[in-house]
């Protein structure tokens, strides 16, 4: 029983010691340039599961876990936005087991995000739902909408869930809703880049421009992923780790990569 | 102790550094499959994004690009690739199309005195010429399609082949053939399409489609005034704009490619402004290392390439050919 005991403290020992030393790394890549809009596509949770002889939807959850930790490593970063690829609209064509699955996932998911006390309460996170919703099934388009009701006055950050989404559905509604917006007001002129922008979702939710996409498993696509966000002045970084697998240790050489541009830009001004 | 974090995070940079460098040093230097070597998998479109050296001169740059555009040209007519888009962010291929055309054109010209081992025969027609950078214009008064201005350059040349083949597209005149045996007939090799794109071509054509769209609305509904439920363009309208006539189609390989610097370490791809609707499913490729020597070499012009590494290409269709394709499944 005493071995017990100084084995379950060493253990909380080392625990605090690691989560001091990680705030501690933080605070030192706080001291430099930050990106402010960061995304992330969450790849390979499936296949991470298949490795660990583990069901989909284990893979799926870890991966939702992995997600609410890098949140918090961005927050404590001071990054004002986050995006997730949570669901394309491709992934309708999955099983339909896994897609249920995957929307139970959603609407569980959604709901202990705004739990009081929970992450986004706890750092004063926005969530915003970016996509084509009406696609959704009701249970989770309620559950989305609540979550949005609730944290509609938090201001540190925003959070997109982009479900269930894809740029170029994204890209279409902008160009549609532009197209709309200039037959209203009688606007003869030129439709520009500038107006399709201020339609995207993501800018109606506030985000900033998009200075890092993180996508994961070692795949080296964008996968109809904010294509119109990323193609220019953003870093793309491809790891080779499964996304449940992501960590600070993963993150770090790429806020040390942003840091390295900003500097290297700002030397030739 | 507000010192202690910026003491800390400049150790990091520094240990940073030499994690790149030595990184840089035992980089892979395993070599790529010949570039006609047999693949399970080529890309029918290449894209080849090329970004210039800040620090060299755009003479010096200029023909950096156009070297590798016609290098990266004849590699895909190997390769068996049959549409290239190359992309520069300022447009310098796009101001030289007609000089980058001529180079292209060059090794079919001198094959067209080459004497065909086959019984056919043929003399291909002159290359049509660029298409139009088109003002946005109806293309007749009552189609109601406008044209949108996309800043496209396309470029259509023969195949490279001493065997010429039948081309039953091209203009009658031209053409001077007899049918030959069933069992001798080769395959037809395909002809290359380059398309050159610049930032105009970007979200700019984006919004030039959608400006023919609003056109084409507004004329529907006869004059100023909307109609009352205006046919908005879907996802399938606008993707048969930008990818159709004047546009370009959707690449399935990128070579993102930095003319090397000295000193450059390790840096993550970035797409410069490259048409974003054509990006969708396209794998990037990019040198994380550049092919240069790093910063204890003097940064003198000779000992830098004028244009790009083949081993690069070949590289590029190998990570292609390994590629594992899902779309959403």
């Amino acid at each position: 029983m005493l071995l017990q005991l100084i084995s379950s403290s060493l253990g909380w020992l080392r625990d605090q010691a690691t989560a001091k030393a990680q705030d501690a790394l933080l605070s030192a890549l706080a001291a430099g340039p930050i990106p402010q809009h960061i995304a992330f596509i969450m790849d390979g949770n499936r296949r991470y599961a298949r490795s660990k002889g583990m069901q989909v939807k284990q893979g799926h959850t870890d991966g939702f876990y992995t997600l609410r930790k890098m949140l918090e490593v961005c927050i404590k970063l001071n990054v004002r936005c986050v995006s997730a690829y949570v669901f394309s609209i491709e992934n309708f064509k999955r099983s339909p087991g896994e897609v249920t699955a995957l929307m139970d996932l959603a609407e569980e998911k959604l709901h202990e995000l705004c739990q009081k006390g929970d992450i986004l309460d706890q750092y004063g996170i926005r969530l915003v739902v970016v996509g084509h919703k009406d696609m959704l099934p009701e249970r989770v388009l309620a559950a989305a909408e609540k979550a949005e009701n609730l944290t509609r006055m938090n201001n540190r950050a925003v959070l997109n869930l982009c479900m269930p989404y894809t740029s170029r559905d994204e890209m279409t509604s902008a160009v549609q809703a532009t197209i709309q917006s200039h037959l209203e007001n009688d606007d003869e002129s030129a439709i520009t880049p500038q107006e399709i922008d201020a339609h995207l979702m993501t800018s109606l939710a506030g985000s900033p421009p998009l200075d890092i996409l993180v996508r994961t498993s070692g795949v080296k696509r964008l996968s109809d992923y904010l294509l119109w966000q990323c193609s220019e002045d953003t870093q793309l970084q491809f790891s080779s780790t499964y996304w449940p697998n992501f960590g600070l240790w993963d993150f770090v050489p790429i806020i040390l990569d942003f840091q390295r541009k900003v500097w290297a830009q700002n030397s030739t001004l | 102790m507000s010192w202690l974090a910026p003491v800390t995070l400049a150790f990091l940079h520094a240990l940073y550094r030499l994690v790149l460098v030595f990184k840089y040093i035992f980089r892979s230097r395993e070599e790529p499959r010949p570039i006609a070597a047999e693949r399970s998998k080529v890309p029918q479109h290449l894209a080849f994004i090329l970004v210039p050296n800040p620090e060299a001169g755009d003479e010096d740059n200029e023909q950096y690009m156009l070297n590798s555009v016609e290098k990266v040209a004849g590699w895909c007519r190997m390769a068996g690739i049959s549409r290239l888009t190359v992309y520069d962010r300022e447009g310098v291929l796009a101001k030289c199309s007609l000089e980058l055309r001529e180079r292209l054109l060059a090794p079919s010209k001198s094959e067209e005195v080459e004497e065909s081992p086959v019984e056919c025969d043929i003399r291909y027609p002159l290359t049509p010429p660029p298409s139009d950078d088109a003002e946005s214009r109806p293309l007749s008064p009552h189609s109601g399609i406008s044209i949108p201005k996309l800043s496209v350059t396309t470029i259509r040349y023969p195949s490279n082949t001493s065997k010429p083949k039948r081309r039953a597209s091209i203009g009658r005149a031209a053409i001077k053939r007899r049918r030959a045996p069933q069992h001798s007939q080769k395959p037809q090799e395909p002809l290359l399409t380059v398309y050159i794109a610049s930032y105009q071509s970007s979200k700019s054509a984006i919004a030039a489609a959608a400006s023919a769209f609003l056109q084409d609305i507004r004329r529907n509904g006869n004059g100023r005034s909307a109609p009352a439920k205006p046919s908005l363009p879907s996802i399938q309208e606008l993707n048969a704009v930008l990818e159709g006539e004047h546009g370009f189609p959707s690449p399935e390989l990128m070579i993102v490619h930095r003319r090397p610097r000295v000193g450059q370490l390790r840096s993550p791809a970035e797409l410069w402004g490259f048409p974003p609707w054509q990006t969708r499913l396209t794998e990037i490729h990019w040198e994380r290392y550049a092919p240069t020597a790093p910063f204890w070499r003097t940064s003198r012009s000779s000992e830098i390439s004028s244009s790009l590494d083949e081993t690069e290409f070949r590289r590029a269709l190998d990570e292609y050919d390994s590629a594992e394709m899902r779309v959403g499944t």
